[in-house]
């Protein structure tokens, strides 16, 4: 069984002009010890999806439908109590922007500290002394003098490590990271990665990923969800989604084209998706996608596709999921046109 | 470096950072490891030259006024109609130079003394009245002095009588008896009367009547020896050595014990007991026992010689030439000096003086107020103490009930934003709209009335504290607002921190440093209320003082013109108060966003 599962979970956010629904249907799963990576242009919903688990939501977000078993219980029916026991203990999350996730009038020790004393009930000298051991397990150079530093003495690498160790300070089975490499430089980007999937690898925690770069999530996922406009459009093994399969959806193709590989020919313009993410007060009737797919038919426009298994373990939303069919189709309708 | 040693020095180096000494940084790695950003902000503030000398003041300023008005306490009850409205200055016992070791006669006026050189030469001292200043003819020889509230008497060697100072209520008209007596034994000047003692033991009086209790039976004259006054009555010692009070009323001075009567020598009277020396030395008090004065000293009972009285003290000269004093000591009038072959004392008021076999003329007790005294007689100097006291507890009580509200209902307002902010925001405005100086006049004339001193001190401090608190809470509002719209917010409730722990120990800290500013100077407007409140009559009230209300007399053009010292040391205390805060409020908001100076 999944060790955390949504299912068919709506995330709505009322604003003046009228329900943004930034989550809408999606249902996705972490294995115990696996890492699930998922993409999707900004808007996508995907920091949502993952913020509505620990229920970290803005004010005027609420969970509309849907659940969330984290263990086998709902956690959408769980109480604000059971809430506070679970986050940063059994789930934690590091964040996108390691410049202001830490509090800037608190040192690095007072800040991890606060974390195992929450969760844990210890005396303030070994919640020091853990701290301390959490550092070194991240791998921060001169751990005993950071302890006593502030975050604006720290580079945001090192802000970002001193970020993961207090997500992992509790060992949860759950860590979400949030675009945690996206404020960093590559160089350090890659050791952060590494750092991750060290710990990954220690502890077993399953990772969610989020990310819009699809070269971090070849690197860190197990699998992979795409997500478009608030839905999982395709879900698949990362080997699936990379590597030469029969199957996929027009927007991860597009994805996949957008960005350069080793073996792209020089010379070659890469592929842009045309147009942008519809607006979430203005979402088109048919699948979502279809405004911006170069393979769309009637169909598209007018009715929306649902999520199904192609093969095992590979699930598209599309009603053309062949490659290579609608790539043929393509073609004839062009030739059809030019007949006309 | 052991571990004493280590504390020794980073102790030092604490101090040298306090006060803004630099040294050369030898480990940068260590510098930057001291740079926490409060350490960042005390150092700004230190080095900011003006906020430190506002800080140096205040700190004078809070010192002065908590640690004196614990070493001089001040009896808010005491007045003393003797001791109205004096000048600032300390001449009291400033005897002249030329009197000092050549003196015949001294009196003791209620602000000034009068004495008489053996050359039959008059001098006076102390704080002298305009009228006082006209002292009588300078070519005649004076053999005694007597001085009063605000008037003296002089003896001529003629045995004529000269009185000058207040010329009011009859006291200048010296009664056609006294103008003719040629046998004047001894002339007594008194709380707004004036007595004669002739030879023959009779006794005139002359001035306002109705200032003293005063029936001398017609029995008695004839047989008056000696006369001793205080400010209620009169008491003779007659020629066969009894005492009889010249006055009816059944006062505790009627007391006279009777196995005294016959054999007493000396007598003196002061304002709460009489005294009467017997020819064994004994000396006998009646009276009220205030300021232990029926404790006679071991030194003076029994070798008593002679007796005089002051308001609330006595001294005696004992039968080997020393002085013993005793009673009320609150100015050092009961301490007397060591002095030996002493003749003739005179006690009055405040102060002693003894003269001895050669003339020197020593004095003790009182000197003179500092700031002066107010209409009451009381000391302005310590009501400026006991005054600032409470002012700034009450300011600082104010501060921290609006700083408490206004933090709370600010930072849940920010916090949960939605309805309870708008909700609480209006009802912010609302507070804010009240008019200020009006309601409190209203709250504490209906409310104050019924409420003892304590209780109407603390409803003051209440009401400061009520309406003062919305614009801290829009403030708290404000910067909760943006802070927690900041990541670390959400990483710290994604760590499983409680939302009350998130609120007041996480977003607060890091808005803090607006809320002490703020806080600072509040505290400067609720001083500046206060006294407002306190100077309009509607706020502490006397006889309990404030600065504010210590100033309530400069409404009258009188005081404003004339009596300088009343109003002008409390306002000084209070700006100096108010401005030094609001420095240190200004460098303190310099010293968290140091951008802001360079606006």
């Amino acid at each position: 069984m999944a060790l955390l599962e949504l299912r068919d979970l709506h995330t709505f956010f009322t604003t003046k002009k009228g329900i943004v629904k930034a989550v809408n249907g999606v249902s996705y799963s972490v294995d115990a010890g696996r890492t699930l990576g998922i993409v999707g242009e900004s808007g996508s919903g995907k920091s949502v999806s993952a913020m509505s688990i620990l229920r970290l939501l803005d004010g005027n977000g609420y969970i509309d439908s849907g659940e969330i078993l984290f263990e086998g219980r709902d956690l959408t029916k769980a109480t604000n109590e059971e809430m506070y026991k679970i986050r940063g203990n059994k789930i934690s999350v590091i964040f996108q922007e390691p410049m202001t996730s830490l509090n800037p009038v608190f040192t690095v020790e007072r800040q991890l500290n606060e974390v195992f004393l929450t969760h844990q009930k210890v005396s303030r000298k070994e919640a020091s002394r853990r701290s301390l051991e959490m550092l070194q397990a991240v791998k921060i150079p001169n751990p005993t003098n950071v302890l006593k530093q502030y975050p604006h003495q720290l580079s945001g690498g090192m802000r970002q490590r001193v970020m993961i160790a207090m997500a992992l300070a509790c060992q949860p089975r759950v860590l979400i990271a949030d675009e945690p490499t996206t404020a960093l430089a590559v160089t350090i980007q890659a050791q952060i990665l590494k750092l991750m999937n060290d710990l990954k690898e220690q502890n077993g925690t399953s990772i969610l990923f989020i990310t819009h770069d699809l070269g971090v999530i070849n690197e860190m996922a197990d699998d992979v969800a795409v997500m478009y406009c608030g839905q999982v459009v395709e879900m698949a093994s990362v080997e699936t989604i990379f590597g030469e399969n029969p199957y996929s959806h027009p927007y991860t193709e597009g994805l996949m084209n957008s960005i350069p590989r080793l073996n792209t020919p020089t010379g070659v313009r890469l592929e842009a998706i045309p147009g942008a993410v519809p607006h979430p007060l203005d979402l088109p009737k048919g699948c979502k996608f279809a405004p911006r797919c170069k393979y769309a038919t009637s169909r598209c426009l007018a009715e929306e596709p649902a999520l199904y298994e192609i093969e095992d373990g590979h699930q598209i939303r599309c009603f053309y999921p062949c490659k290579a069919d609608r790539t043929r189709d393509i073609e004839q309708m062009k030739e059809a046109q030019h007949a006309k | 470096m052991s571990k004493n040693e280590k504390r020794k020095s980073s102790l030092l180096l604490t101090i040298r950072r306090l006060f803004g000494i630099r040294e050369k940084e030898t480990d940068l790695l260590k510098e930057e490891q001291m740079q926490s950003p409060f350490r960042t902000m005390v150092r700004n503030f230190v080095t900011n030259k003006v906020a430190m000398f506002g800080m140096i003041v205040f700190l004078l300023i809070f010192g002065t006024v908590f640690i004196g008005s614990a070493i001089y306490p001040l009896d808010v009850n005491q007045q003393d109609t003797t001791q109205q409205n004096i000048s600032p200055g300390f001449n009291m016992l400033s005897i002249p130079s030329a009197l000092k070791d050549n003196a015949q006669d001294v009196a003791v006026g209620s602000t000034f003394a009068v004495g008489v050189d053996r050359d039959g030469k008059l001098y006076q001292w102390g704080k002298l009245t305009e009228k006082l200043q006209k002292m009588p003819d300078a070519d005649k020889t004076y053999v005694q002095v007597s001085a009063g509230l605000n008037h003296a008497l002089a003896l001529t060697d003629e045995g004529k009588v000269v009185t000058w100072g207040n010329d009011r209520l009859g006291l200048a008209n010296i009664p056609f008896e006294v103008k003719d007596a040629t046998d004047i034994k001894q002339i007594a000047a008194g709380y707004q009367v004036s007595f004669v003692v002739t030879e023959s033991g009779d006794v005139y009086y002359w001035g306002n009547p109705n200032a003293l209790t005063i029936s001398i039976p017609e029995e008695l004259q004839g047989t008056v020896d000696k006369l001793v006054l205080n400010l209620t009555t009169a008491f003779v010692l007659t020629k066969d050595g009894r005492v009889v009070m010249l006055s009816n009323s059944a006062t505790p001075f009627a007391n006279i014990p009777e196995e005294i009567q016959g054999t007493v020598v000396d007598i003196a009277a002061n304002d709460r007991a009489v005294a009467a020396v017997t020819s064994d030395g004994q000396v006998h008090v009646w009276g009220t026992n205030d300021y232990g004065l029926f404790e006679v000293p071991e030194a003076a009972q029994g070798k008593a010689a002679s007796i005089s009285g002051g308001r609330f003290h006595f001294t005696v000269i004992t039968q080997d030439g020393t002085v013993v004093s005793w009673g009320n000591d609150l100015y050092g009038q009961s301490s007397a000096p060591e002095l030996q072959n002493v003749v003739s004392t005179d006690s009055g008021y405040f102060q002693s003086y003894a003269i001895d076999e050669d003339g020197h003329l020593t004095g003790w007790g009182l000197k003179g107020y500092l700031f002066g005294t107010d209409q009451y007689g009381r000391d302005v100097a310590l009501r400026m103490l006991a005054g600032g006291r409470m002012t700034m507890t009450i300011g600082a009580i104010a501060v921290i009930i609006s700083t408490i509200i206004g933090v709370i209902i600010g930072g849940i307002s920010g916090y949960y934003g939605g309805w309870l902010d708008n909700l609480l925001m209006r009802f912010t405005e609302i507070v804010m709209s009240l008019p200020f100086m009006p309601l409190a006049i209203v709250l504490s004339a209906i409310v104050g009335n019924r409420l003892s001193e304590v209780g109407r001190i603390s409803m003051i401090m209440v009401i400061l504290g009520l309406l003062s608190w919305p614009s801290l809470a829009r403030l708290v509002r404000a910067q909760i607002l943006s802070a927690r719209e900041q990541e670390y917010v959400t990483a710290a409730k994604a760590m499983g921190i409680r939302e009350f722990t998130l609120i007041f120990r996480h977003i607060l800290p890091n808005v803090i440093t607006v809320v002490i500013v703020n806080t600072t100077l509040a505290f400067a407007s609720c001083l500046l209320t206060e006294s407002s409140l306190s100077f309009l009559g509607f706020g502490v009230v006397e006889p309990s003082p404030t600065w504010g209300n210590m100033l309530n007399s400069a409404q009258n053009s009188d005081v404003i013109a004339d009596m300088w010292w009343r109003w002008v040391f409390p306002s000084i205390a209070l700006s100096l108060a108010v401005v030094s805060i609001n420095l240190i409020g200004d460098g303190m908001r310099d010293a968290i966003d140091p951008k802001s100076n360079e606006r």
